[in-house]
């Protein structure tokens, strides 16, 4: 690159070519902006792959002559094929769940956030943050080649289930493409318990001083049950991901029981069960759906806190009730099994589980409204998205309480009814938290503000879509319209829903226009947007003490003591209604002799 | 040279040599007990949770002496040991599950 | 040497930032952290074990094994007629596990696997001696017992790759097995070959350091932490294999 030295004007002593500032950089601000820019690029590439079987299912006999430009065999004639549907499905939810809303989302604010607002120079190890970061991507990068493979990329859904992903014969989406799955989700393993270790490690390890457990701002709470999640859960998904990978190749039967020489490679297949896999990828796959949410949750807390000028409602009880949900979330992944024909016992110490989560839920939700009860509110975009999240959190997750009953479940598994809820409860909300993110700290990532007024029109569209693509599906499953069908006009009963069909598409050509704008607004305003000054938000947490040109090491000089909790807004008796965590009150010790610790130089040779 | 903190929480007991061996030979004897028990005993439940036990008790001395996590913060170690209890968790599960996958397949001639 | 340490440090001092509130280094706590999530992997594999296993009819009992001295030559078939070996149920260990090296032909039930274990114990034990050695600045204490243990490391390997062999060599895979169901060959394979290649990883993480202190790099930098995280990881080689040895050839 031409560009090499013109970087190397640089504001440090250490020497930086192009290379190590951009690419392989070690710095955990860069490395956010890097996960954020690949989470989005991927998530654009998943939601064409929407719009493409969404195009289907409103219009399932109509050809569409540009599909076969777009992707030549696999939409002959102008018609998607019923393989690459399957495909279009599995790859759609492996890249949303795990490359957008798991890296994308924690991977980017738990970057930028945690060394920010715990006060350190950078991780803990910078280096295996780095070397995360590029697991991530090479892991990505395979995900993508898959498409382009014989035979299609994976197609047994996102959850891959035995024995259509442990036959390389059972349909064509099963070979090479499944092996290709299985390869980027290993890789993405590797990324997720690198950067998880890194994280838990830097909280408790590196925090400021004066910055104990009870004064951290609720992103990195939430930022760091996130990482714990992840580390317990994802070996798991590797052990299970392993024995799959046996099956396939090497002629074990972990998972397949009763299968014909000539159907299995040659080799009469038994004695393995579908259910031991379904165990171990939901072991996994239940925390997973709080690795996403979590870190939405501790953004909006922070984003509402600052825009409603007033204490977070309830901090404790917010730290309560994220760790209840972690906790939770490990001893209730049986509710997506209750008709996989799991033993029915189980079933019941499941949904006991499940319903129990609606418990912190709720006290999530009600500490969100008190604290906008009242509040002087600042109704930018990022505050908007928060409110957002609120709003699909409760949504969703009341279906959450019909679909963890047991019983209820045998009627709704399976059904649009189920798609409605995690995308509402999962999918929608936490894209809304990561918006919300990314418009509250865009000028800390950039130096510059994005747009507000095309911010405020992207989330208008944004919520009205979402609403009106998500909420008819639930008449849909409760009729019992199952998922998964590349068409329902084949069915008679499920022929009268092609007009909904046809709405719920219309609504999600919308939302996705509405992207455009967001994508447009965020890239122009890298470059162009308005400079933003060192504390835009006016708020109170130590990311916003550093000057806006990034150093590395965050801070020029020392790095700031921290005096009291991050919520101290609208605090009577003081003229600003914002008092950051480094301002001391009149008298108040520091805290080297207030809590008489003693300096290490460990934390400052970074 | 300035030292960094760890190095002053990490200090083993003076005997800490002693120590070591004395784990050592308490594992190998754990280990012949565990052989001779296989031999002496015929296979039963409870012969199997004897050798989980005792598989646990091995556990307790690597981890808590060859690991130094007896003399690590009581945080650290709770930690570290707590989560397993998810493990136990998913034991019971899976054997459970296995016991009616078992039933099953004896209902219905595989 | 700092001397501003003693101060003796209260609770809330411990968490109130500045410092780590483990009084240990993040390198040693990502260590833990990483060993945390390593046992998780293997207990998935070993909950697939347990699963796999549970779902068949138990193994016949040892009562009914005639007690012999020799192994002939067609051992397994004759246990196959016995209805000992048998597709249906798993094996009994002790009819699986009787060869020992360079002795032929004797019934030698769990003695060559006992013999592993103990390798490994006490590989840990010259490894847990060589971080007590760092602790005292002993360079070369450090390095003979780092020595002992890269050893030990390595026998332990190759006891296994002859059991392996044996192994393989009586007809075993992943795609069937003479002893019984051919999961518990698969799973054998499997789990054992996942622990071996955590020690492999371990021997060469130790060579590496071994060179390192013949080099002088931990006592130019002061301490031997290094030894302690690598020492880390050495044992819980160690402690998974515990557990390998009390579910495959005891339970």
């Amino acid at each position: 690159m031409s560009t090499h030295t013109k970087h190397n004007d640089g504001h440090g002593h250490h020497k930086e070519t192009f290379l190590t500032k951009y690419i392989f950089s070690q710095d955990h601000k860069m490395i956010s902006k890097q996960f954020l820019i690949t989470g989005i690029i991927m998530g654009t590439i998943g939601m064409l792959m929407s719009m493409l079987f969404r195009l289907q299912l409103a219009y399932p006999d109509t050809k569409f002559p540009f599909l076969e430009s777009l992707i030549g065999q696999w939409g002959e004639g102008g018609k998607l094929s019923p393989d690459f549907y399957l495909a279009l499905i599995t790859i759609h939810g492996t890249i949303m769940v795990f490359f957008v809303l798991t890296a994308g989302l924690s991977g980017t604010f738990s970057n930028l956030l945690i060394p920010l607002q715990c006060g350190a120079r950078d991780m803990a190890s910078p280096f295996l943050n780095m070397l995360s970061y590029w697991f991530f991507f090479v892991s990505s990068c395979v995900l993508i080649f898959s498409l382009f493979v014989d035979g299609g990329p994976a197609s047994a859904g996102w959850t891959v289930y035995p024995p259509l992903s442990a036959l390389p014969k059972a349909i064509p989406g099963s070979g090479t493409g499944m092996t290709l799955w299985l390869v980027s989700m290993i890789l993405f393993i590797f990324s997720a318990l690198l950067a998880g270790i890194n994280y838990v490690a830097t909280i408790l390890n590196m925090r400021t001083l004066g910055m104990k457990m009870t004064r951290m701002p609720l992103t990195i709470w939430a930022f760091m049950f996130t990482a714990i999640l992840g580390i317990l859960s994802f070996p798991v998904l590797f052990g299970g991901s392993l024995l799959l990978v046996f099956d396939r190749s090497f002629g074990t039967s972990f998972y397949l029981n009763e299968i014909p020489a000539d159907l299995a490679g040659g080799i009469e297949r038994v004695g393995g069960s579908p259910i031991l896999f379904q165990h171990l990828f939901w072991f996994l796959g239940h925390p997973e759906v709080y690795i996403i949410l979590l870190p939405a949750l501790g953004i909006t807390s922070e984003v509402i806190a600052t825009n409603s000028r007033k204490p977070i409602f309830g901090y404790r009880s917010m730290i309560g009730s994220l760790m209840a949900i972690a906790l939770l979330s490990f001893i209730v992944w049986g509710h997506h099994m209750f008709v996989t024909g799991m033993n029915p016992f189980l079933g019941s110490v499941f949904m006991l589980g499940t319903l129990i989560i609606a418990v912190p839920s709720a006290v999530k939700t009600f500490n969100y409204l008190a604290t906008l009860w009242k509040g002087n509110l600042q109704l930018t975009p990022a505050m908007m998205f928060a409110i957002g999240l609120v709003s699909f959190f409760i949504s969703g997750g009341l279906t959450g309480l019909f679909l963890g009953n047991a019983a209820l479940d045998i009627n709704l598994h399976d059904t649009y009814f189920v798609v409605a809820h995690f995308h509402i409860v999962m999918g929608s909300a936490a894209i809304f938290g990561m918006m919300s993110g990314i418009y509250h700290w865009f000028p800390k990532m950039f130096g510059r503000k994005m747009n507000e007024s095309l911010g405020q029109i992207h989330f208008w569209f944004t919520i009205i879509s979402a609403y009106l693509v998500f909420f008819p599906m639930h008449f849909m499953g409760l009729a019992g319209v199952p998922r998964r069908y590349y068409t329902n006009t084949a069915y008679e009963p499920f022929a009268a829903f092609v007009d909904m069909n046809e709405f719920i598409t219309m609504a999600a050509l919308l939302g996705g226009a509405a992207q455009l704008i967001f994508l447009f607004n965020f890239f122009y305003s890298i470059f162009k947007g308005k400079k933003s000054e060192q504390n835009p938000w006016q708020s109170n947490t130590l990311e916003w003490t550093t000057p806006v040109k990034h150093l590395h090491g965050n801070w020029p000089g020392e790095i700031p003591h921290v005096y009291r909790w991050p919520y101290d807004y609208s605090k009577p008796g003081h003229t600003e209604d914002f008092l950051p965590q480094n301002i001391p009150d009149e008298g108040q010790l520091d805290p080297l002799v207030d809590l008489e610790i003693v300096p290490s130089t460990e934390f400052e040779k970074k | 040279m300035e030292h960094t903190e760890h190095l002053e929480h990490t200090e083993a007991p003076a005997d800490m040599k002693k120590q070591i061996w004395r784990t050592f030979w308490i594992l190998f004897a754990l280990t012949i007990v565990d052989i001779a028990l296989y031999f002496i005993l015929s296979p039963s439940l409870p012969k199997n949770i004897l050798f989980i036990v005792l598989g646990i008790v091995k556990a307790y001395f690597i981890v808590g002496i060859f690991m130094h996590m007896k003399f690590e913060k009581k945080f650290l170690s709770s930690m570290i040991v707590l989560p397993m209890l998810f493990i136990c968790f998913f034991i019971w599960l899976a054997l459970t599950e296995a016991d009616y996958t078992y039933w099953l397949r004896w209902l219905f001639g595989k | 040497m700092s001397n501003t340490v003693t101060v003796e440090t209260s609770k809330k001092s411990l968490w109130g930032g500045g410092r780590s509130p483990f009084s240990i280094s993040y390198g040693k706590l990502m260590m833990w952290i990483f060993l945390l999530s390593d046992a998780f992997t293997f207990s998935s594999l070993l909950i697939s074990y347990g699963f796999v296993r549970y779902s068949f009819p138990k193994s016949p009992p040892n009562e009914i094994v005639q007690p012999f001295t020799h192994v002939e030559e067609n051992f397994v078939e004759q246990m196959q007629q016995q209805g000992l070996f048998s597709s249906e149920h798993w094996p009994l260990p002790e009819l699986v596990f009787n060869h020992f090296p360079f002795i032929h032909g004797l019934n030698l039930p769990l003695m060559f696997v006992s013999l592993m274990t103990f390798i490994l114990i006490f590989s840990s034990v010259t490894m847990v001696l060589a971080v007590e050695a760092g602790h005292r600045m002993a360079k070369k204490e450090v390095a003979f017992y780092m020595l002992l243990t890269i050893f030990g490391g390595a026998a332990f390997l190759g006891c296994q790759a002859w059991e392996w062999a044996q192994f393989i060599t009586a007809g075993a895979s992943l795609e069937g097995n003479p002893f019984g169901p051919t999961a518990f060959a698969a799973l054998f394979f499997i789990v054992t070959g996942f622990h071996g290649s955590h020690v492999f990883s371990g021997v060469i993480l130790n060579i590496v350091i071994y060179l390192n202190v013949l080099k002088g790099t931990y006592d130019k930098r002061g301490h031997y932490e290094m030894v302690e995280k690598v020492g880390l990881y050495w044992h819980f080689v160690d402690l998974v294999w515990v557990f390998v040895f009390t579910f495959y050839y005891l339970v």
